[in-house]
């Protein structure tokens, strides 16, 4: 959880709040998770959504919401600054699928289970997510 | 302003894969298949060691969850309303529901192991309690509990953070018997290193290099087991006569 809140927010003080906020939802609702079979992939899901949150609070104080605390320090830092600049702009549910699929390279099965959609699902969002980054590009 | 290159080699582990594995949460089968692919996978070998450094890096700076005022009493407050819908045994249900049995009582996560100690001192063998005040010189027997055999290291920890092997002699931990209280024949010196003294005992469901957990330790300071592994703690204050 930690790693996760680390790698996207770029700044561990709002890591350990992301992570502590999460341990919040476990605590207030452990009937809802801490019974998932696939604990892991909940607090995967559950984290990333909670550094969403986080990142639109941040917006609030910033011109871009995906704008990093801190200089990438390491390759997988240095890969999600590059991600970074395009989710901006990114309806969630496609920046999402971006952090998982680019960032954290899980293979597509592995995206719907964080999703909870099926596999056809996510190669159609991926679809998606290419044209809007490959027009992107063009427009930059 | 394009999208990173994917750079996992086909077949390679996911991190998410590694903390279901981590978790024992993958169907058994799976873990034979991993561990195989780990043994021969420069990549994922390392990352498995750099999670494993995070995670004890992680639990050493934060070994628990506190739960803040706020949310202890929202909790009492959802349990009291459970208990008032439950008019029928509203009295029996308020107060077993207000005492609120387990809640904050995590079982540890070695519950099913425990290692013990003994101190020998001036020919008298007394059991050890945590955190007990031993001297130098004295002589410490460890004894463990074990509901399955498993494989055994025991390392320890001093007040300037020097890593001490103190069970077994050889490379490889050593294969121990199931049982409760079982005391080891070997027994360990009491050294001149005043203050708390950490001692950590590894019961692995397969044999290990004694020398990485113990690396770990010299660098984080902590210990966090990895799948088919569970950890017991003990400790004991080294003070002068």
């Amino acid at each position: 959880m930690f790693r996760r809140a680390r790698v996207l927010l770029c700044d561990d003080d709002d890591a350990q709040r992301v992570v502590t906020e999460v341990f919040g939802i476990l605590y207030d609702r452990p009937e809802r998770y801490l019974k998932h079979p696939a604990l892991s992939v909940q607090l995967y899901a559950l984290t990333t959504r909670a550094c969403f949150d986080h990142l639109r609070s941040r917006a609030l104080h910033s011109r871009s919401k995906w704008q990093a605390a801190s200089v990438p320090q390491d390759d997988l830092s240095a890969r999600a600054s590059q991600l970074r600049e395009v989710l901006d702009g990114l309806s969630e549910p496609l920046a999402q699928l971006a952090v998982y699929y680019y960032l954290d390279e899980l293979s597509q099965e592995e995206v719907g289970a964080v999703l909870g959609c099926p596999k056809r699902r996510v190669v159609s969002l991926l679809s998606q997510l290419m044209a809007a980054a490959g027009s992107r590009e063009l427009q930059s | 302003m394009s999208l990173p290159e994917r750079t996992r080699p086909p077949g390679c582990i996911t991190d998410l894969m590694f903390d279901a594995w981590f978790a024992d949460e993958l169907p058994a089968e799976l873990g034979p298949a991993l561990d195989k692919h780990v043994s021969t996978c420069q990549r994922c070998r390392g990352r498995r060691a750099a999670l494993a450094v995070e995670r004890s890096a992680f639990l050493s700076l934060h070994p628990s969850y506190v739960a803040s005022p706020r949310q202890l009493a929202r909790r009492h407050r959802r349990t009291v309303l459970a208990a008032v819908a439950l008019s029928s045994a509203a009295l029996l249900t308020l107060v077993v529901l207000a005492r609120e049995p387990g809640l904050e009582t995590l079982p540890p996560a070695a519950a099913e192991t425990e290692l013990g100690f003994a101190v020998v001192h001036s020919g008298s063998n007394e059991r050890g309690m945590r955190g007990q005040d031993v001297h130098p010189g004295d002589e410490v027997r460890f004894d463990y509990s074990v509901q399955t055999p498993a494989y055994l290291a025991i390392y320890g920890l001093d007040a300037h953070g020097s890593v001490r092997v103190f069970y077994p002699e050889t490379e490889l931990a050593a294969p121990v018997a199931a049982g409760t209280h079982v005391a080891l024949m070997s027994t360990v010196a009491v050294d001149n290193v005043l203050g708390q003294q950490w001692v950590f005992a590894l019961f692995c469901n397969a044999a290990f290099p004694v020398v990485e957990p113990q690396r770990t330790l010299e660098i984080q300071r902590a210990l966090a087991p990895s799948p088919g592994c569970d950890m017991s703690l003990t400790d004991w204050d080294n003070v002068r006569f």
